[in-house]
């Protein structure tokens, strides 16, 4: 909360220029002395503006998430090269994978929303590959939980060759499957940062920490050493590669993609509405519901991202990818604006946006994350945490019997249900319904 | 005559007005707490569960026939068999086991096979992906640390007795009856001397805790096992085993209406197919000569999930909406109704029901519903037994399943195998697999016209 002071300076100097105020109301700037006087003030972008500054954001966030993989990549290639990489080889990678993490959560909030991430019959993601069902993006990158017997067994099984990308895909999903329809099947992860994460940090048997797993399990010297790097290898490269082809969808200066048909003039409702419904899901059904869901059940194995112990950071980033949607900023580092342009919030009346974008804030600020230097290349969560916000390490605070377990409980609520009601609100106030599943 | 506005709402004031490949998967619209249990809940639903001894979502297993109970239930939807051939791919169906000639003496239950249980269990841990499984259920290459065998498979086929139905206007239909073959695993003794099985699809989830609203008078009101009105139609209770309670009391879900409360029933299907130990049933399935399931099980902690995960996912099994009816101005669904009406189809499936009092869920209380169903075991005849009994149900009885929902299965699960084992395919033969208590209503449709047959499943395709 800002002081009272601020407020008042604020007031009169929005009395001041009353008559620019509407005109110079751009994304991102503070309606709070408008709120004050009680007044409304109109949607400042068209939808068309949002929606070509929607697909600019994608692009940027999905270039930046691939670019950040490729960092790990590239790094994952100079480690495969080494037949006895160092331990402080391993942190080095483990730091690449908390950054490339960062910047992909962020792009997190483009879900659900009929788009190239989810959505097989715009973007096939792996068109050539064994299992016959076209394959959605999402589930490559991104699918959790993990069965670590099934990567080590892979890792471990001589009859397969693990540098071939085609090989791992193929055993992912039931090979016994017979014509039904998905999602009835079972599917084991291979692939993805989740598996990564795994190799880096290795079974997660503290239960208070992360996994610790050895350099030396990567050494040639040691069993499956060799195959555990090439494994490596082979799934961070094809996390740039499924990286990549989502970032085409929305590249520009490429024609025939998803962004032509989303940006098409006769397509802008049916865009905006999936917009709506797609944030709408991930609120309630991802980012304050999957995620949050051992809050309920208090159990450590919660944990989404236990490998690592980065669990916050996929709260804060969420939050933070759908706080750049609303307001059009695109950011990672908190309050460093790398571009800005309109967002949803600027189709909607000052009235109409309610108080969605401190609710985005708060649930956003209340995870401190508190990763230790040597995980975390992001400077600005390296000091200490505001009052009230959550210090404590997620699967500690994941338990009642914690002292900050009920900033957890709270921060679902804020999300799953404040955040999301105001957010179906706001929808409606211009006419899209967004139905909660 | 116009369609009453009251008839969309099948699922009372919670009704949700959607129709497309999400319907069965939203909450009830007058949903009055804050969303976040039925949000927990849902996404325990969907949870893909992995063996023990990951870091993770564990508690897979030992045994079991699928990770999540979304696979059985996609988009809270309908279970099918395959068109043929293994079940170990196929999820959305499984088989239930027991012994021939016992009952349990204190439930009153089936009784388990000694070595494969109550339930084929096709799966196992410890041999995922990229291993699999040889002819004697053994894991090929290394295994993984809790190797568990699955207890065998099962295939079908759909070359059994032919059953022909004429229509009195000409034309017949010509029903498969299939057929299933078991391999049982030979280290638990292969195949058992005798047993009985009964394959099981996964049901729709909409509106379960409506069902659960019907009040006991009401269904009680409903029965007639001795058919004392002479109308052909019995409608039998089934009196099954409250294992919290410890006591028999009426039963109202499953094919059998074998479970008494969504509960027990939602901790049973956590258990038996996928393994999940929970409060109400913390042990892990393994029985006593399967070594392997047993020395897995072991080394974890049990219950796996806590009693308010079971909990969030009861509630939110309650409170999924039911979808409202369609095209209820196109004047062939209103005569297809009164033609539903007209040769007593609502003996069973009963259209209008109201709903009792339900301690802290207004959504659920005093609603007009419309399910089609009275939960009640009806004799279906020969042609479509089991002949397996589950507590007070005979090996022809079944539960009258409703009907709300029907027309949109196919939008949600791209199929529309019906019945218990999704044999009939759409509709039209669903209806004349019917038999037994339901010979006259199947006669009846037989008799009519082919316009008024299409007029019917129109109206059910409204449902």
């Amino acid at each position: 909360m800002r002081n009272i002071h601020t407020k008042i300076l604020s007031v009169l100097f929005s009395i001041l220029l009353f008559g620019s105020l509407i005109s110079c109301e751009g994304p991102g700037s503070d309606n709070s002395a408008a709120a004050l006087l009680g007044l409304d003030i109109p949607a400042s972008a068209t939808k068309s503006q949002f929606l070509n500054r929607y697909a600019d954001l994608a692009f940027e966030s999905y270039t930046q998430a691939e670019l950040d993989a490729s960092t790990l990549a590239a790094a994952v290639t100079t480690f495969d090269s080494n037949t006895n990489p160092s331990a402080s080889d391993l942190t080095n990678l483990r730091n690449l994978w908390v950054k490339a993490r960062a910047s992909y959560l962020v792009t997190e909030a483009f879900r659900f929303s009929q788009g190239p991430i989810d959505t097989d019959t715009v973007l096939d993601c792996e068109p050539t590959g064994s299992v016959s069902q076209p394959h959605d993006c999402e589930g490559l990158l991104n699918a959790w939980p993990l069965d670590e017997d099934a990567v080590d067994s892979y890792i471990n099984d001589g009859g397969n060759s693990v540098t071939s990308f085609a090989s791992i895909y193929g055993e992912i999903g039931d090979t016994n499957l017979g014509g039904e329809p998905e999602p009835q099947e079972d599917k084991i992860v291979l692939t993805g940062y989740h598996p990564i994460e795994y190799l880096l940090w290795g079974k997660d048997t503290s239960s208070t920490g992360a996994g610790n797993r050895a350099a030396s399990d990567f050494a040639d010297a040691t069993t499956d050493g060799a195959r555990r790097r090439h494994y490596l290898k082979t799934i961070t490269d094809r996390l740039v590669v499924h990286l990549g082809l989502i970032k085409d969808q929305w590249d520009p200066a490429n024609t025939g993609n998803y962004r032509e048909t989303f940006l098409d003039s006769a397509n802008v409702n049916i865009s905006v509405g999936n917009i709506f419904q797609g944030l709408g899901s991930f609120m309630a059904g991802e980012w304050g519901g999957e995620r949050l869901t051992g809050v309920i059940g208090e159990t450590q194995e919660e944990e989404h991202s236990c490998f690592s112990d980065t669990t916050k950071a996929d709260f804060y980033y969420d939050a933070q990818g759908v706080l750049n949607i609303w307001t059009g900023n695109y950011t990672i580092q908190k309050g460093v604006n790398i571009s800005t342009g309109p967002g949803l919030s600027n189709i909607l009346s000052f009235r109409q946006q309610g108080a969605i974008q401190s609710e985005i804030e708060s649930s956003r600020n209340i995870f401190c994350i508190n990763l230790s230097d040597t995980e975390s290349e992001d400077p600005n969560f390296r000091t200490s945490c505001p009052s009230g916000s959550l210090t404590h390490r997620f699967d500690q605070a994941i338990s009642s019997a914690d002292s900050q377990h009920g900033i957890l409980v709270n921060v679902q609520r804020l999300i799953g249900s404040t955040l999301n009601r105001d957010f179906v609100a706001a929808a409606a106030a211009i006419g899209f319904s967004v139905v909660p599943e | 005559m116009a369609p009453d506005p009251g008839e969309a709402f099948s699922g009372g004031y919670g009704t949700r007005f959607i129709s497309n490949p999400t319907s069965f998967d939203t909450p009830v619209v007058n949903l009055s707490s804050d969303g976040i249990q039925f949000n927990t809940g849902n996404n325990f639903f969907n949870r893909a569960w992995v063996a023990e001894g990951n870091s993770a979502s564990a508690g897979l297993g030992p045994t079991f026939n699928t990770s999540s109970c979304q696979n059985c239930h996609a988009g809270d939807g309908r279970g099918a068999p395959p068109d043929s051939g293994s079940l170990f791919g196929s999820v959305g169906i499984l088989i239930r086991l027991s012994k021939v000639g016992v009952s349990d003496p204190t439930t009153g239950g089936p009784v388990g096979l000694d070595s494969f249980g109550l339930q084929l269990n096709h799966k196992g841990i410890g041999c995922t992906s990229p291993l699999s499984y040889d002819s004697n259920f053994n894991c090929i290459g290394s295994t993984g640390p809790n190797f568990t065998p699955p207890e065998g498979n099962v295939s079908v086929s759909y070359t059994g007795t032919t059953v022909v139905r004429n229509y009195t206007s000409g034309g017949t239909v010509t029903l498969n009856t299939p057929i299933y073959s078991f391999n049982w695993n030979v280290n638990f003794g292969g195949a058992p001397s005798s047993f009985h099985f009964s394959p099981r699809t996964a049901p729709i989830i909409p509106g379960l805790g409506l069902l659960e609203a019907i009040p006991e008078s009401t269904i009680l009101g409903w029965a007639d096992p001795t058919d004392s009105n002479a109308d052909g139609i019995s409608g039998k209770v089934n009196m099954v085993w409250d294992a919290k309670n410890q006591k028999k009391v009426l039963g109202r879900f499953g094919w059998k209406a074998n479970e008494p409360n969504l509960f027990q029933q939602n901790q049973g299907a956590f258990l038996g197919d996928i393994g999940i130990t929970s409060p109400l049933f913390p042990t892990d399935n393994c029985p006593t000569n399967q070594t392997q399931c047993s020395a897995a099980a072991s080394g974890t902690v049990d219950p796996e999930i806590t009693a308010s995960i079971a909990e969030s996912v009861n509630f939110y099994t309650k409170l999924v909406a039911v979808p409202a009816r369609r095209n209820l101005s196109d004047q062939d669904v209103i005569d297809g109704k009164t033609i539903f009406l007209s040769i007593k189809c609502d003996a069973c499936h009963k259209p209008l029901v109201l709903t009792g009092n339900v301690p802290g869920l207004p959504e659920l209380s005093y609603q007009y519903i419309k399910p089609y169903t009275d939960l009640l075991l009806h004799d279906m005849g020969p042609e479509l037994a089991d002949g397996r009994p589950d507590f007070d149900a005979d090996g022809q009885e079944w539960r009258t399943p409703p009907l709300w929902g029907l027309g949109l299965i196919q939008q949600v699960n791209g199929h529309l195998k019906l019945m218990h084992d999704g044999r009939a395919n759409g509709i039209e033969e669903a209806i004349l697999w019917h038999g037994g208590e339901a010979d006259a209503a199947r006669t009846g449709f037989q008799n009519l016209s082919l316009t008024d047959r299409q007029k019917l499943i129109k109206f059910l395709e409204s449902l």
